[in-house]
């Protein structure tokens, strides 16, 4: 084989190391003829799996019905009305709620007859020797790298499951095996039981978490994201253990929420315990602190650099060492007509030009800020002129995220003052055409005639070091898109300390909701 | 890129399979009418044949039912735009392949930005194959059945083994007694093999291409 049938070869089969992708890339680049080729074999391989291994979705129907008859709602109930609908069913689909839920109705569908089954004394030996033989089939499959006993139980639109070089659709009653990666979309969450026991894990949206192989018990890497796990009694030979790139959590006792982050780990208890321990390089200040602890009932804890490894209890104190969404301290102008101000929502009902600030106690450590903007209404004449309007966020002197209205008729997803964020690690996200420049993130078509309501989501972590991780996307109408459409890493000059927090509007009247913020000193 | 592919024989097929069938033509009635119910007789009729024509042109780790599933749901939302007794099916693809471009666009800006140039220029080529072959993938489907028909036996338990039981090239190797540099070789040569079957199969039309350029 020539090098280049090498390359190609290498590719579709999945071996092909980043200084090979990049030799291929550029002779690809060379040779029309070449990348021809390469995309019809590319073609021709999709075709190939296709039809030896069909991986339709067995209730594809179903599924389509059941997002037309929610979407059929949307399409009479208006943005806000679907923003309206979409906060409810944020509020419902909450992993902590959900899998309460999820426990409770299997139970009680397992106590017609499985639950009778079990405790009849006269099944009591065909249960013991059911479950030798549970057992030694598991070991089998395990060591054949078979099914973990665990299956999907919900799954938005846009989870996916990796296996191997394949991505798969994911849908309610999906079996996982042993190396499979389940990825919830940034506007999407799942759900997954496992079978014949009480444990539940709950995926956020922007999740990630692989389930490894291992000799006893259960073992996870959350790569990414957050999960609510909800664990049944777990043998002391046979933990289930969940690993992140910071750290790792071997469960003890029953309820509990685990968050990697970029630059940190999170674990907040519930119920029981989780034996809680640094696995990653840490720095100086770090090591003088424990490098395992037990985290219990009501306490949290965060793995970080700079932060010493204890646990800390869950207060209702705002904006101090909470782990889990807080409530910004909402003490704008209460009495400002044009704000209406009622946490965890903030509604300015008139276009204007203005900037709320939120301020802190000066954080030295990481922050992790996330939330939603929606644009309800625009003051046109400005708009034609030239001056756009936008939403924004504001953390530290030099950040403004913006959704901008075009003359044009597009919107774009801005961020303001650019040349005051350098980029950092060399990440080729954003072009800097000269200091002056706006960047455009992602254009919106928008109807020239009409000024439809405009979306922006955001999050925003920043570690330590003053390393900040941006991800944000902007849309019109209903779909969300699944996908960040600006994930970026900058550096925040001469900001040690946050201190504050502001949402910005300009010309748009807008609605601040579900926004929250992780902080830690 | 030849503007426009066409396989001879399968001109024949592909109108008979747009001729309308009543059974769905009269569920899509319904559908108009109001009842969403019946929209299910209509996914099934077009589900397995939509997914045909996008499968070949997904982006890595998009699958074409994600983007079938979208096709149905916004064919849905126009429905009433849709005239009875007209092809549905080649209204519902037009969408399709309108969704499959914009995914194939985000799906080239993200690997962009994050300096994946081989699937960056993955995805360019097949856009601009979406772009110029209005039937995508649905000649290819037939043609590459065709030909996989044509393959030496060991040929075709190979491709099973790959990508049927999706074994690892190692265990192939060892399967059936060979080094894995060799099982790869023989894997290169049946894909090229099958490229140039489909390729004859394929018909470039010289008088279709002619006849549209008079018509330019």
């Amino acid at each position: 084989m020539s090098r280049i049938e090498q390359l190609i070869s290498g590719y579709l089969d999945g071996r092909l190391d980043p200084a090979d992708a990049k030799e291929l890339a550029d002779l690809l680049e060379k040779d029309a003829a070449l990348r021809h080729d390469f995309i019809e074999l590319y073609r021709q391989h999709r075709l190939l799996s296709e039809q030896h291994a069909a991986t339709s979705e067995p209730n594809f129907v179903q599924r389509v019905l059941a997002d037309l008859r929610v979407a059929n709602k949307n399409f009479v109930s208006g943005v806000i009305g679907d923003l309206r609908q979409q906060n409810q069913r944020a509020d419902l689909e909450e992993p902590e709620i959900y899998v309460k839920h999820s426990v409770r109705s299997r139970t009680r569908e397992g106590q017609s007859f499985w639950s009778r089954l079990f405790w009849s004394p006269a099944a009591g030996w065909a249960a013991a020797a059911a479950v030798v033989l549970l057992t030694v089939v598991s070991c089998f499959l395990f060591f054949g790298g078979g099914p973990v006993s665990a299956e999907v139980t919900k799954a938005s639109v846009g989870v996916r499951v990796t296996r191997g070089d394949r991505s798969l659709t994911c849908y309610e009653g999906f079996q996982l095996k042993v190396g499979d990666m389940v990825r919830t979309p940034t506007n999407g969450t799942a759900v997954i039981q496992y079978l014949g026991e009480p444990t539940t894990l709950a995926l956020r949206s922007g999740t990630q978490l692989r389930f490894l192989n291992s000799k006893h018990g259960k073992r996870l890497s959350l790569e990414a994201g957050e999960i609510a796990v909800v664990a049944g009694h777990q043998p002391t030979n046979a933990p289930m253990i969940l690993t992140t790139p910071q750290a790792e959590a071997r469960v003890v006792g029953t309820r509990f929420q685990l968050a990697a982050r970029r630059f940190s780990t999170w674990l907040e208890v519930s119920e029981g315990g989780v034996a809680f321990k640094r696995t990653g390089p840490s720095d100086a200040s770090a090591k003088s602190g424990a490098n395992e602890v037990l985290v219990k009932s009501g306490e949290y804890a965060v793995v970080a650099d700079g932060i010493p490894l204890e646990t800390y209890p869950v207060t209702d104190q705002l904006n101090l060492r909470q782990p889990l969404p807080v409530k910004i301290g909402w003490f704008s102008y209460y009495g400002e007509p044009n704000w209406y101000v009622h946490p965890p929502y903030v509604q300015q009902t008139l276009p204007a030009n203005i900037s709320r600030t939120f301020q802190l106690p000066a954080i030295k450590g990481s922050i992790l800020v996330a939330g939603a903007v929606a644009v309800n209404s625009v003051k046109r004449g400005l708009a034609d002129e030239g001056v756009g309007f936008g939403v924004g966020l504001s953390a530290g002197p030099d950040y403004f995220l913006a959704c901008v209205q075009q003359k044009n008729g597009q919107a774009v997803l801005e961020i303001v003052d650019l040349d005051k964020i350098p980029l950092y690690k060399g990440q080729p996200v954003l072009e800097i055409a000269s200091p002056d420049s706006l960047v455009s993130l992602a254009e919106i078509p928008l109807p020239a005639s009409s000024w439809p309501a405009c979306k922006v989501k955001f999050a925003l972590e920043r570690g330590a070091a003053q390393e900040a991780v941006l991800h944000a996307k902007a849309w019109t109408g209903a779909e969300e898109p699944q996908e960040w459409q600006l994930s970026t890493t900058v550096k925040l000059h001469g900001v040690s300390e946050l201190f504050e927090l502001r949402l910005a509007t300009m010309n748009s009247a807008c609605t601040f909701e579900n926004t929250s913020a992780f902080l830690i000193e | 890129m030849p503007r426009f592919i066409r396989w001879v024989d399968w001109d024949f097929e592909f109108i008979r399979m747009n001729q309308p069938d009543p059974h769905v033509e009269g569920a899509i009635e319904r559908v108009k009418a109001g009842t969403v119910d019946d929209y299910g007789v209509v996914v099934q009729a077009f589900h397995q044949r939509l997914r045909n024509f996008l499968v070949g042109s997904c982006p890595p780790g998009v699958d074409a039912d994600e983007i079938a599933h979208r096709a149905f749901i916004e064919a849905f939302r126009q429905i009433q735009h849709y005239r009875l007794g007209t092809n549905f099916y080649g209204w519902l693809s037009v969408i399709a392949r309108n969704l499959l471009l914009a995914e194939l666009k985000r799906y080239q800006r993200l690997q962009k930005n994050s300096s994946s140039y081989l699937e960056h220029t993955l995805a360019q080529g097949l856009a601009e194959a979406v772009e110029v072959e209005p039937r995508l993938n649905e000649e290819r489907v037939a043609a590459l059945r065709s030909c996989q028909e044509q393959l030496s036996l060991e040929s075709q338990t190979l491709l099973q083994e790959r990508y049927g039981n999706q074994t690892p090239l190692e265990q192939v190797a060892q399967k059936i007694g060979k080094s894995v540099a060799a099982i790869k070789f023989q894997l290169f040569a049946i894909r090229k093999r099958l490229l140039k079957c489909v390729r004859g199969k394929l018909v470039v039309s010289q008088f279709a291409e002619e006849r549209d350029s008079t018509f330019d």
